[in-house]
């Protein structure tokens, strides 16, 4: 190790010193690696669009395709306009993919289960719950969960 | 290749050794890549020292660098290369060995 050391200028830093200065760019990657709570609040209302779908079914086979999707671009555009990005181009581990395939079945089997009862029973309220719900787990465990991705990509290389 | 590394020990990287340039790899290191104007403002310096350190690095294939447009406008995106991953890696593994040994002290590396 002497070999090493004495090979390094002498002006460089230490090694405690290099390690703090890592620990540091890792706080900073820590906090700058989360979404904020806006794209979170966008995506739950994503999904509150797609668990009301089943409201459209009355209306013109056009009507029920275009509404949502113009919807969804109105979302978005409020969500995004004159914002910084949200897109954090973080290194997905096979463990957070699994955490996305998660999120995206609950919300098939909440949407499903809601058009299921509602065409079934006639009940009118439950896409609303269904909405209601999809909103709350996304705008509270996204947050969360894209906490603890940051904590984990930032502390990988250890 | 960094000294040691031949003898199965962990090495310092002469390249990612210095403070900026270790910043610049932690950075990088949990991203696929990033924009250039981003890094600059978490780094706080200019365009200019970012880039010179960025070419080192570069030279040494440790990051490799891609002009996009976004927004209409031209940006420069940076990203960790897989030898840069390895090497910081390593590098890390070295830095931690060296603090941990008694020989670390008020000397520097």
């Amino acid at each position: 190790m002497t070999a090493i050391v004495s090979a390094m200028e002498n002006d460089d830093p230490t090694a405690r010193e290099a390690l703090d200065a890592v620990a540091e760019a890792r706080a900073v990657n820590v906090h700058r690696l989360q979404r904020p709570k806006r794209y979170w609040i966008m995506l739950g209302l994503f999904m509150s669009v797609f668990a009301l779908i089943p409201y459209l079914t009355a209306l013109p086979v056009l009507v029920q395709y275009v509404a949502p999707v113009a919807v969804l671009l109105a979302i978005a555009l409020v969500a995004a306009w004159k914002q910084p990005t949200a897109v954090r181009k973080i290194k997905l581990s096979a463990r957070m993919l699994i955490q996305l395939a998660g999120f995206a079945v609950l919300a098939g089997i909440v949407g499903g289960v809601s058009r299921g009862v509602h065409a079934t029973q006639g009940w009118w309220w439950v896409p609303l719950v269904a909405a209601a719900v999809l909103f709350t787990i996304v705008a509270t465990l996204g947050p969360v969960m894209d906490r603890s991705w940051a904590r984990q990509v930032s502390n990988a290389a250890r | 290749m960094p000294q040691g590394e031949s003898r199965g020990e962990p090495a310092l990287d002469p390249v990612i050794h210095p403070i900026p340039r270790l910043r610049i790899c932690a950075l990088l290191a949990p991203v696929t890549e990033e924009e250039f104007s981003t890094l600059r403002e978490l780094m706080q310096t200019t365009d200019s020292a970012l880039s010179k350190q960025l070419a080192t690095l570069a030279d040494a294939g440790y990051v490799g660098q891609r002009r996009a447009a976004r927004g209409g406008r031209s940006r420069v995106w940076v990203a960790l290369t897989d030898s840069g991953r390895r090497a910081f890696r390593r590098h890390l593994q070295a830095l931690n060995a060296l603090a941990d040994s008694p020989q670390e002290g008020p000397h520097r590396t």
